[in-house]
This record gives structure tokens, sequence and C-alpha cells, in this order.
């Protein structure tokens, strides 16, 4: 993968590791899906290509934002297993779906990152996209795969200077 | 028949909710999206309900206000939050604005059937 380097020690572990737990987590309870999550690298141009993203804004000790991105086929799979239904990519039902999800993931996440904060409701991005990441923000892409195919969370959230979390 | 509200502005939320609760028996869902619009349910509905079961995070009014709003007036009706909102400080915040208890999201079946079960034995105590 294009994306693939290293993770620079100045990024703070203890701020996406919590997403290991909370993605599988999150899949296996709500959608009886078992993941598999690979080893995290920093996001680094050119950027992969996704179509259904679901993003959660952080606020307060941390700042920034995760997102939960894959490819069609691999979402509508996994929608339809947490929906118990068919839906169908750009109604109403399927953004909700999605939306849910993210916000699942990173909330669950939230409680272990040993620090004080919030998070937003959902936005959601449908379409061939990138993921462009804040340039004051390091980002982390933690490759997933299950038996619908292959996805990636991503973590772009930074501890707000003065705070004292990050366990 | 329990009459069920269920606040949550994900409509696949309270359908995964729904699908779970039906397994108790027969129910009858009444469903808001965020928090003005579980009051104003509320406030139009027949009969009370009895559990309402309220996310944290939703838009226009979010469920700890929609708690303590519940609360201002309604002492009796078991309120249940359920939410990724998992931290301790959160859970101790629900708590006192009045939430009976409290499920935490992701959640399996199982587990949401026996938080509604363990609230409603709470509310009405044996016998009543
Ligand atoms: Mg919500």
């Amino acid at each position: 993968m294009s994306e693939s380097a290293t993770i620079k020690p100045q990024v703070n572990q203890s701020l996406f590791l919590p997403f290991f737990e909370s993605t599988r987590e999150v899949l296996s309870m709500m959608a009886g899906i078992e993941v598999k999550v690979g080893k995290p690298y920093k996001k680094r141009p050119p950027f992969n290509y996704y179509d259904v993203t679901g993003q959660i804004n952080f606020y307060g000790d941390v700042v920034g934002v995760a997102s939960v991105c894959m490819l069609g086929d691999t979402a509508d799979q996994i929608i339809e297993r947490f929906a118990c239904t068919k839906l169908e990519r750009g109604t109403g039902e399927y953004t909700d779906a999605v939306g849910e999800l993210a916000n699942m993931i990173s909330g669950s996440a939230k409680k272990n990152l040993g620090v004080n904060a919030s998070i937003t409701t959902p936005n959601v991005i449908l379409g061939r996209h990138t993921v462009v990441p804040s340039s004051a923000v390091p980002c982390v892409v933690i490759p997933g795969s299950c038996p619908f195919g292959e996805f990636a969370i991503e973590v772009s959230i930074k501890l707000v200077s003065g705070s004292s979390g990050g366990r | 028949m329990l009459n069920i509200l269920l606040v949550d502005d994900s409509k696949t939320m309270r359908a995964v909710q729904r699908r779970a609760l039906e397994t108790m028996g027969p129910c009858s869902f009444s469903e808001a999206g965020d928090g003005e619009e579980a009051l104003s349910v509320i406030g139009t509905a027949g009969a009370p309900f009895d559990f309402i079961m309220i996310d944290w995070n939703m838009p226009k009014m979010d469920g700890l206000t929609l708690v303590k709003k519940i609360r201002e007036t309604n002492k009796t009706t078991p309120l249940i939050m359920c939410t990724t909102e998992a931290e301790k400080s959160r859970v101790v915040e629900a708590i006192k604005a009045g939430v009976n208890n409290y499920a935490i999201k992701p959640f399996t079946p199982e587990t949401l059937i026996d938080r509604v079960k363990q609230t409603l034995a709470k509310a009405k105590p044996a016998g009543a």
C-alpha cells in the first residue's frame, strides 16, 4: 500500500489503540461480524479511495476526527448485517446506519482514551472520495478486514496542549 | 403490553432496539429522533410509557438535557440511557440527572433485555 510508513514516535499510541478494540467489539456485537485489525501506519499521500465513510469529530481534551472508511461492496454488506435488512446506498436509512456505526466505534473508543472528550453526531460521505487529513493533526490508518472485504479506521486526533490525558 | 418510547437520532439503532425488545413479549413502540421530538411525543401520548430508552448524543436536544426536562415534571417513568458514553463520570452525571439504568452501546440483545428487566423489576415492586 502506498500510504504505508512506520509510525513515528511522536504519534501518541494511546490515542489510536482504543479503536482496535472498539472496532472489533462494535462489529461483532452489533453486526455479528468478526474483524481482524492489521498493523497501523501513518497516513501519507497518495491517499486510498473509499466509497462510504462515517466520521465523528472529537472535542474537549482532544481534537480531531475518526473516520470509518469502506469500499462500496464491503460497506453494503456490513450495513446489511447491522441493519438486518438490505439498505440501498444513497438512502437516508443507509446513511443513518453508517453514521451510527461510526458513532459507536468512536464513542466506545473514547472511554479508553483516558481524557475528558466529547463527540459530535456523525457526518457521512458517499461516492468515490479520499479523506484528506488535517496537516495539524497526525493521522493513523488502522487497516481492518472481515469476510466482506477490507476497510480502514483513520484516526486523526491529538491532545489539546495543556490537557493531561492520554494514558 | 409494554408501552415503550425509543429516543435515538439513529433510526437504525431504534430498529435494532425494537427487534431486541420485541422478544420480551407484546410491545407498543413510539419513537423520537431527538430530545425535542421526544418531549412532544411524551406530551401527546395517550398512556404513560412503561419506560423510555434515551440516547445521549443527539442533535437539537441531547439525552442528558431530555432526562432533566422529563424529571422536572415526571419522577416515576423509568428512564434507561442507552449510549456509547461509557466513562464513569458520564454514568454518574446521568444518574444524578435521574436515569434509572444505563445500557452501553455496543450491546448484545441479551444485555439490553437484561437492563430493561432490571429496570422494570425495580420500578414495580413484587406484588404491586
Ligand atoms: Mg446518537
